[in-house]
């Protein structure tokens, strides 16, 4: 597109000088996502400084048991202590840098000891003792030899941490999003975690779940299940970057066997596995700024999942995805969740995997980034925070969080 | 009896020591190669008719089967494996890969009656892409019990247990 088309700037946004003709706040600029110095900003001005979610208290369930992290590069120890109290500290010990903790998560009976040297750290990393001290003299007593402690609070399970010792208090954070994360996950435990390679920068795997336009494409048997439906559902701002897409379960399954007959040469028989739903079903997929998104149906089904991305360069992320159940719920239902709950998720989901490969073909794309710039992000046009499911209030409430944040490391039009 | 995973935390504890004929432990390994051969020439329609009609095909990582039993998927029954076929071959919009299967280590046991078995054995899977050089896509175990219907062996179940921690971006490709 030529610059001769490029329109005044109607707002004073960075991105507002654009070739589609488009109020700032309504497109992408593509470098985000392929620029290696916007990449390191991220990572100090958003991950270092906003909340992060890094496990959920029932991952830990007794004393010592604790979990490692990563949090904009700094590996982290989340771990439950005397009286059940979370902690959370850098990963690290202060002898010489190994990492106290090597596993993803474990029990450190009340100690860690680092291999390397056997320092040994408390169960909240405060550091109690060391080999053979005497040749210190009394020179360990002259610093501070604990491992960091990092800023941590829990919300209806969810253990979040952040890096800014000035960040707004976790639920003042959370907003809007805070009920529904008590909704969905204040009852609930952790049943497994399952982990993937995202061949593309970690804002294309967090925005997917905020974009409800691309699964009738994308997707072929939602595509299929949506023939003739008219959608419904609602796209809503919840402010702070955080968004809910909410949606009744439409459609049926006729033009979705339609088709399967139509790829293998035969008629499937009825039921088709994903296309079981219970009448009167919600989908609620929420996003909370930066990197996690939870899905949990509206039938009191007692289940659901999150995922958090976690960028590891400016092409590469590692998404996980965290299952729940409802602690307490009868040993067929919980069955059953573990058995199957992943059959539409992860890196082989029926649904998920489509989406990994979206995140690929964009990577792909990109490499026109000097000659197309701009993504279009204009969907819904009537004034305030909501509208249907297939618009954009929420990928619109994304960034302008992420330029918030972002301020003058995003390079102007 | 479905598969109890929970008690599956060493998969060689699926394999007691009874062994069965030398006849029946080719035609077993010959079905697993099969499955291998079929799974990398594309032909599904044609792997799922190496399971019986309440045949099941499940996969999990070796984390979670040590953990609380999350699986990838569960499968169990024709249709549910009719709908991963029909996903396969062009539900899902992922380019395949082009696979090869290495399955070894394979030890074959005998069952609960004369018409019922099981193995384990390891396998490894590459996986080719567009303009790609060959990947290490999988390791793992299979724990698969089979039924012998009519004089042929066939999948009673088949739990695929994935070693890795990490897994590629793309992993829709039979295991």
């Amino acid at each position: 597109m030529s610059d001769v088309l490029i329109a005044e700037t109607k707002t004073n946004d960075i991105w507002g000088h654009n070739s589609l003709n488009l109020d700032g706040s309504r497109v992408i600029d593509r470098r985000i996502y392929v620029d290696p110095a916007i990449f390191d900003a991220e990572m100090k001005k958003i991950f270092a400084r906003t909340w992060v979610w890094v496990a959920h208290e029932s991952e830990l369930p007794d004393f010592g048991d604790y979990v490692t992290a990563a949090v904009a590069g700094r590996p982290i120890v989340v771990s439950r202590g005397a009286g059940g109290r979370i902690t959370a500290f850098l990963n690290v010990c202060t002898h010489r840098g190994a990492v106290l903790a090597a596993h993803p998560r474990g029990n450190s009976a009340g100690s860690f000891v680092c291999f390397y040297h056997g320092w040994c750290f408390d169960t909240e990393g405060k550091f109690t003792n060391a080999p053979m001290p005497i040749a210190y003299g009394d020179n360990l007593k002259k610093a501070c030899y604990d491992a960091p402690p990092i800023r941590h609070e829990v919300f209806a399970g969810n253990i979040f941490v952040s890096l800014n010792p000035d960040a707004a208090p976790l639920a003042s954070f959370l907003g809007a999003a805070g009920e529904y994360i008590e909704r969905y996950t204040g009852r609930h435990e952790a049943l497994g975690r399952v982990r993937w390679l995202l061949k593309g920068n970690w804002k294309l795997w967090h925005e997917n779940f905020r974009d409800n336009y691309h699964p009738m494409y994308t997707h072929r048997t939602i595509g299929a299940n949506y023939q003739g439906v008219k959608i419904e559902g609602a796209n809503i701002d919840l402010t702070g970057g955080h968004s809910l897409l909410s949606f009744p379960s439409q459609g049926n399954p006729e033009p979705v066997r339609t088709l399967m007959r139509h790829v293998t040469g035969k008629t499937p028989e009825l039921p088709i596995a994903g296309m079981r739903r219970p009448v009167g079903m919600r989908h609620n997929i929420m996003a909370v700024f930066p990197n996690l998104d939870f899905q949990f149906p509206s039938t009191g089904d007692g289940g659901g999942f999150l995922q958090h991305v976690r960028p590891l360069s400016v092409d590469k992320a590692v998404v996980e995805i965290v299952v729940f159940g409802e602690a307490g719920e009868p040993p067929e239902a919980r069955q059953a969740r573990l058995d199957r709950f992943l059959d539409m998720q992860a890196a082989s989901g029926k649904i998920s995997g489509d989406d990994n490969e979206a995140a690929r073909r964009c990577s792909l794309g990109f490499g026109t980034v000097n000659e197309v710039r701009w993504s279009n992000m204009d969907r819904g046009q009537e004034p305030g925070l909501e509208g249907g499911k297939n618009d954009e209030y929420s990928l619109r409430a994304f960034y302008e969080a992420y330029k918030d944040y972002m301020g003058d490391s995003l390079p102007t039009a | 009896m479905p598969l109890d995973i929970a008690n599956l935390s060493d998969a060689s504890s699926a394999a007691p020591a009874k062994p069965v004929d030398i006849e029946t432990e080719r035609a077993i390994v010959a079905l697993i190669y099969k499955a291998a051969r079929l799974a990398d020439d594309r032909k599904y329609m044609d792997w799922l008719e190496l399971f019986t009609d309440d045949g099941e095909y499940s996969a999990i990582t070796y984390e979670n089967l040590n953990h609380k039993g999350l699986r990838l998927l569960r499968d169990v029954g024709k249709t549910a494996l009719y709908e991963r076929v029909a996903y396969l071959m062009g539900v899902w919009q992922v380019p395949r890969g082009k696979t090869i299967h290495l399955v070894s280590n394979i030890e074959v046991t005998a069952g609960e009656h004369e018409n019922a078995a099981q193995a384990v054995s390891n396998f490894i899977m590459t996986r080719t892409e567009d303009l790609e050089h060959t990947a290490l896509h999988a390791a793992g175990r299979y724990v698969d019990r089979f039924e012998r219907q009519d004089g042929a062996w066939l999948f009673k179940d088949r739990l695929v247990i994935v070693d890795s921690n990490l897994l590629p971006g793309e992993f829709t490709e039979l295991l």
